[in-house]
């Protein structure tokens, strides 16, 4: 599965990436995570199967959606905060559906 | 608390999205933050010039004698980068209407400026303004890198644009396509500078410029500054980066500020301004917003345990700048604890940092310098002044300080939680 991770600058997201890739690998799934700035979000169409947005930019969910067309979600605080890849991991594959 | 919370959420929040969303500002936002490495770089041929000063005597002499030769880069990245500028906010604003080729209308941005900044007074050589490329240019690349994009748009609505057959590659296709915007926009800038100079003896950037000296006057003083940084942490009390939105606003300026201040160290001059983007990130979001540095360590060593988890995964953040943790995990959001100490501390901080710049005590920023460093470094290489990074660390102590007792009560209640928490799960365990 593909997933894309944006916050304002790209950096705080980049932690939680690191977060999901883990957990993936450590249930044996598949999964290329990337984290990038809310301003170079157009660059990423067709890219991606969902699209986890940071809590604080959730403003921009509507956005992100309409420029990308896929799943897109804002991340819950508590799991943005804790970097809770596995819960990341699980929301992302329930919005893929 | 209801009643303030109510008020702020009906007006506060759907300003900060409107502002948010706007595509014109996100445009200008994007497109001078993009410029930031190029002044950076720029502003790294200072520092020769700034230890200099530090040391003084025959080196700093030496060094005196050539600053031409240390500040000559300056002249191809801080002294042009409104034509930089322009590509960004041009390519920026036609990426968020989904148009093609994007960075073809940021080229045409570039052409625009290079037009409105000329002189048509003198003959053919005399043309270039270099000098307005600069700081002086920069308000005019907002609006030639805005109306770039805005009159290709209207070519494409009224359909005046070439047409290729199908079987021609995409790329020449696209070429021809924007030939009709381009030239508009061309003669556009051409009719516009030509207007100056021929009626007003003048160029389109001073005009611009003394049309908007009042706004930029008045942006770099310490009650702006401290309301921007009052606004930005009460974004963050409703869980909206507050940085991001309140840029949308001041970025420009700060920018504008930071290039101004370059030029004139090059020039051999005084810097001017305090108010630079690195004076913002490097003084007053020392270790992200509301400068929590002190906080996250009282956290690690909590005996509550929730509070010690997110403080473990938000240090080494922290060092670098980046606190999204700290923030969403304490949480600062709607935390009747953390707002006072978290909304209004950074402003007494803003306020101390200011002034402690405008009277002289420390040095004035050179330009701009790399963020995202640990406390103080930020401030040094900004300034190159020591007692910069004493500063910022003297902010984030302060802070530590203002966080103290709140942070106190905070926990009290969390362990009291906890305990609660525990007494219930024995209980349980006890009834089976």
């Amino acid at each position: 599965m593909k997933i894309l991770v944006v916050c304002n600058a790209g950096m705080s997201s980049s932690i939680l990436v690191k977060k999901i890739a883990e957990h993936a690998k450590s249930i044996g799934e598949e999964a290329s995570v990337q984290a990038v700035s809310s301003s170079s979000v157009a660059d990423e169409k067709g890219k991606w199967d969902v699209c986890l947005v940071a809590p604080q930019i959730k403003y921009a969910v509507a956005d992100v959606q309409a420029k990308l067309g896929i799943p897109t979600a804002a991340v819950d605080m508590r799991v943005y905060a804790m970097a809770d890849g596995k819960a990341a991991y699980e929301a992302a594959k329930a919005m893929k559906g | 608390m209801t009643a303030i919370q109510n008020f702020l959420q009906k007006w506060l929040f759907p300003i900060a999205q409107k502002l948010e969303q706007q595509r014109h500002l996100q445009a200008v936002k994007n497109g001078v933050v993009a410029i930031i490495p190029i002044i950076i770089v720029g502003s790294f041929c200072q520092i020769p010039l700034g230890l200099g000063n530090l040391i003084g005597g025959g080196f700093g002499a030496w060094v005196t004698e050539h600053s031409a030769i240390f500040t000559f880069p300056t002249n191809f990245t801080t002294n042009i980068m409104s034509l930089f500028s322009a590509f960004f906010i041009a390519e920026s604003l036609a990426k968020s209407y989904g148009m093609k080729a994007t960075s073809m209308h940021g080229v045409c941005a570039v052409l625009v400026q290079c037009v409105l900044c000329a002189s048509f007074v003198g003959d053919v050589t005399t043309v270039w303004d270099v000098a307005s490329f600069g700081s002086e240019g920069l308000f005019v690349s907002i609006i030639g890198g805005l109306l770039v994009v805005e009159i290709a748009r209207l070519t494409e609505k009224l359909h005046l644009t070439i047409r290729m057959p199908e079987s021609v590659p995409t790329m020449v296709s696209e070429s021809f396509a924007s030939l009709i915007p381009f030239a508009i926009n061309i003669v556009l800038a051409c009719v516009v500078a030509g207007l100056c100079s021929v009626y007003g003896q003048t160029t389109f950037p001073k005009i611009i410029m003394s049309l908007l000296a009042p706004a930029i006057s008045s942006m770099d003083s310490v009650w702006a500054v401290a309301i921007i940084i009052f606004l930005t942490q009460l974004l963050w009390v409703f869980g909206l980066h507050g940085a991001a939105i309140t840029q949308s606003v001041w970025a420009a300026f700060a920018i504008q500020y930071a290039t101004e201040n370059a030029a004139a160290v090059a020039a051999g001059l005084e810097p001017t301004h305090v108010f630079t983007y690195g004076f913002y990130f490097g003084f007053l979001q020392v270790s992200g917003s509301g400068m929590t540095l002190l906080l996250v360590l009282m956290m690690c060593r909590s005996k509550a345990k929730s509070l010690s988890a997110v403080g473990k995964i938000g240090i080494v953040p922290s060092i670098f700048g980046i606190n999204e943790p700290i923030i969403f995990g304490v949480p600062m959001i709607m935390n009747p604890y953390m707002l006072v100490p978290f909304v209004f501390g950074p402003v007494i901080c803003a306020i101390i940092s200011y002034q402690a710049m405008a009277s002289g005590l420390v040095s004035l920023p050179l330009g701009e310098a790399p963020g995202f460093l640990p406390p103080g470094f930020q401030a040094f290489l900004l300034t190159m002044d020591w007692k910069a990074a004493v500063l910022a660390i003297f902010n984030v102590c302060l802070m530590g300080l203002f966080y103290y007792p709140f942070f106190k009560a905070m926990e009290a209640d969390e362990l009291r939680k906890e305990q609660e928490i525990e007494a219930q799960k024995a209980a349980e365990l006890q009834g089976e």
